[in-house]
């Protein structure tokens, strides 16, 4: 027993070393969230538009088509207690701020850690934010979100041997597009089966909702302007979109607007410019589609 | 469902270690605690720690394994521990009164057939309700007849197949005096509830296992060190392989139509090694974990992909469950004593029933008819015991004929799984005549590394087939320098680390 426990160590103590070594190689290595964190606290006098949100921006909003001081600060999956924290924390640091654009998607209100739909990757996005931004999720403690390898579901293997930096972290405006898309794209990216009237999502709701209500008063209180805007999605998602779903969205419109009656509003989820050859899955956009929406947006700022 | 909370390791501590576990558990559904996730990783060392600290007193030995099995399967829903203690407390006393009036033939075959029912009557509840019931629907509304839903969406519970499996084949075994009954219920309920092979087998024997909770063990180095090494090869198996092979299934799997005929044949081989890579992980894990108790657990695959005809794959795959069949199906129903055309009908009921057992829906049964089809013709022309040696036995590469054979025997096995993948009989049938009438490779998009994983399972598996698992080094060639061999684990486990695929349920948790 002795012997076993003293290799079983051994080994352990091994595989330690290993790990911290990959965990040093992954922290140098690019990434979204550290190049966001760096551009925006180096280049925050030079930000006047702000993009801010989710997949639905970082994928879809191309900010070089927009002029030069807009910056996309969305990173895919956060949810909207990171855009509530990121604010708090950046928006004394954007002296020319103008603008904010963020998308309001139909997961928005019931994406939630704890009592959203969705399983799985809430465990990645806690790890990366409390080792990139030093935000850690209320409960959590950062040396347990600490490791990427036992916490994130980031692709390793390309962040440590991928040599294309644009790959890993978005352009230099913090564009990040899709290379391509699977044949079966059409299935992807639906919004999953909800139960709108389950104690958890309402509980999802009640919070997302209190989190852009604060967004609004923040972007208020700062007198910065702020853009809402549902992305363009596939003619399938909207067939099967719950009627539920689109009364949550409105509401959460409603209340932020309630907060800050100057926010505007766009909705382009059945945009006709959008084609079929413009979506990645049915709420995503390839880079033709991100071409389009940046115009759009563009020309409603 | 609510999703697991990882809480802060000082929080999970407390709530481990401090007597909160039953409060814990009540307060929240969570997920199973899979072998590859973090509550494992805390679990089996203080189980592993407490069960030899505690090993010279078997009873407590076995207190601390029941604790932990019921803490296992607790994880993911405590209710269901009533139902394993339902199903063990019947076959127990059922083992127990089938040997005292072992005089009365009429009454031990009355109380054999009360656990088969009451056993089967379990399962058919929470597995096949249902399906049942919806058919008798469809028929009755044929029928003219007015029939409202009488479905209840009972929740399947983990690994019901695998021990209501293991509890008829006791009181089988003791029916038929191949055992004695056990009259010491910690050890049964350990045999039944054990928890590395609980939720998902090996469907171990009350011959093999049971013994093994009777006696003391003492701690074996050489057999806790292969262990860990089996684990370590069956977590490559399932987080690198099966899970990366998952992603691309499940996308192919969803939506058929959008893709090419040879997309499609790529899909359901990754299927192939997703499932094999998968069950046989954890059948390793399993056999692994079992080991640093000084338990041993029956073998359940041997290297099935490298099979030369169907039969071979069938005494390769899902061992036993394959012997559960055949030693109480197949052989209680004639065997090969009866006329071939028998042998042939019990094969195909076999077969059927193999199938059904996967789950309420007629593509599992079909999956099972279709190998019946395979199988009956090496039966009954008597080349179904042909090749029982493993293949290219004592040399490095197999012959020409030997390649064609495997090859077509994995050809053959992957219509069946597109069966066994799909959704409905329809789905199945298109996807097959698709793969048939739109055989191209336009617009793949190829993604090397679940393709990389697979050849590097097969190749590693091939030079350890002669053994009971591809990191059981021998002592001979560079191999003997620990160097050499930790270097070998150290680059497995980083590969598990980094290259896991989407965190998946193990596949044969829903059977």
């Amino acid at each position: 027993m002795k012997r076993f426990l003293i290799n079983i160590a051994l080994f352990g103590v091994v595989m330690f070393l290993l790990m911290v070594g990959a965990e040093i190689v992954l922290l140098h290595r690019p990434n979204e969230y550290s190049y966001k964190r760096e551009y925006i606290e180096k280049n925050g006098d030079r930000i006047k538009t702000l993009i801010i949100g989710h997949s639905q921006a970082s994928y879809a909003l191309n900010p070089s088509l927009m002029g030069d001081s807009v910056f996309n600060f969305a990173i895919r999956g956060r949810n909207l207690y990171y855009d509530k924290v990121l604010l708090e924390r950046y928006l004394d640091k954007l002296p020319n701020l103008k603008q904010i654009i963020m998308p309001i998607a139909y997961m928005s209100a019931i994406d939630h850690y704890q009592y959203g739909p969705v399983e799985g990757a809430d465990e990645s996005f806690r790890c990366m934010y409390a080792k990139y931004f030093d935000i850690v999720y209320p409960g959590y403690s950062k040396w347990w979100c600490w490791s990427e390898i036992l916490h994130s579901d980031e692709n390793f293997g390309e962040r440590i041997w991928l040599r294309d930096s644009v790959a890993l972290r978005g352009n230099d405006s913090g564009y990040n597009p899709f290379r391509s898309r699977w044949a079966g794209w059409r299935n992807d990216g639906m919004l999953p089966p909800v139960d709108f009237s389950s104690p958890e999502i309402r509980m999802a709701i009640k919070d997302n909702i209190g989190y852009m209500r604060q967004i609004a008063a923040l972007c208020r209180n700062r007198g910065v302007k702020l853009l809402l805007y549902t992305a363009p999605h596939t003619k399938e998602y909207c067939a099967a979109l719950p009627p539920l779903a689109r009364e949550t969205l409105q509401r959460a419109v409603a209340e932020m607007q309630e907060v800050y009656p100057a926010i505007t509003y766009r909705d382009y989820t059945r945009h006709p410019a959008f084609t079929d050859d413009d979506f990645h899955d049915g709420c995503h956009l390839m880079p033709s589609g991100a071409t389009k929406l940046s115009k759009l947006i563009n020309s409603d700022l | 469902m609510v999703k697991p909370q990882c809480v802060s390791v000082g929080v999970f501590w407390f709530k481990f270690c401090f007597g909160g576990v039953l409060l814990y558990l009540c307060g929240r559904n969570r997920s199973s605690m899979l072998f590859n996730s973090i509550e494992f990783l805390f679990f089996l060392p203080v189980v592993f720690a407490l069960y030899w600290m505690t090993a010279k007193r078997l009873a407590v030995r076995n207190a601390v394994l029941l604790g932990a099995s019921c803490l296992f399967y607790g994880w993911w829903d405590w209710r269901f521990l009533l139902l394993i203690v339902a199903v063990t407390g019947v076959s127990y006393i059922s083992g127990i009164l089938i040997d005292r009036y072992r005089e009365s033939h009429r009454r031990m075959k009355s109380i054999l057939w009360i656990d088969v029912v009451f056993n089967l009557g379990v399962l058919g509840v929470f597995k096949y309700f249902d399906f049942f019931a919806r058919k008798f629907i469809i028929l009755f509304n044929a029928l003219g007849f007015e029939a409202d839903s009488v479905t209840l969406d009972i929740i399947l519970p983990v690994g019901i197949s695998f021990y209501t499996f293991q509890s008829i084949s006791y009181v089988i075994d003791v029916y038929r005096g191949d055992i004695a009954p056990s009259r010491n219920p910690l050890s049964f309920f350990t045999f039944v509830a054990f928890f590395p092979q609980l939720v998902a087998g090996p469907i171990e024997r009350a011959s093999n296992l049971l013994p093994q909770f009777n006696r003391l063990h003492r701690f074996d180095y050489a057999s806790a060190v292969d262990g860990c090494r089996q684990m370590l090869w069956g977590f490559f198996k399932k987080v690198v392989v099966a899970d990366n092979c998952a992603v691309v299934v499940n996308r192919i799997f969803a939506d058929y139509t959008a893709f090419s005929g040879g997309e499609l044949l790529i899909g359901v081989a990754l299927f192939s090694f997703q499932v094999y890579g998968d069950f046989s992980g954890y059948s390793d894990i399993a056999i692994g974990v079992s080991r640093l108790f000084g338990i041993n657990l029956s073998r359940n695959f041997n290297v099935p992909l490298f099979s030369r005809d169907i039969a071979e794959f069938w005494r390769r795959w899902h061992i036993s469950l394959t012997s559960w069949f055949r030693d109480y199906l197949y052989i209680p129903l004639g065997g090969s004593r009866v006329s071939r055309a028998k042998q042939a009908r019990n094969t195909f009921i076999v077969f059927l029933l193999s199938g059904f057992w996967h789950g309420p829906s007629w593509n599992y049964i079909v999956w099972g008819g279709y190998h019946a089809l395979l199988y009956v013709p090496l039966q009954l022309t008597g080349r179904h015991r042909r090749h029982r040696d493993t293949v290219a036995h004592g040399r490095v590469l197999p012959t020409a004929k030997e390649s064609m054979m495997m090859a077509t025997t994995f050809m053959l096995c992957l219509v069946g799984l597109i069966f066994f993948r799909s959704h409905t009989l329809g789905h199945a049938w298109a996807y097959l005549c698709r793969i048939v009438t739109d055989f191209n490779f336009k617009g793949m998009q190829w993604n090397v590394l679940p393709y990389l994983w697979c050849l590097i399972m097969l190749v590693v598996e091939w030079f350890g087939r002669e053994s009971e698992h591809p990191l059981q080094f021998g002592g001979g060639s560079i191999l003997r320098y620990r160097a050499i061999r930790w270097s070998i684990y150290a680059v497995i486990a980083m590969l598990c680390l980094l290259y896991s695929g989407a965190k998946t349920n193990f596949l044969y948790f829903q059977f």
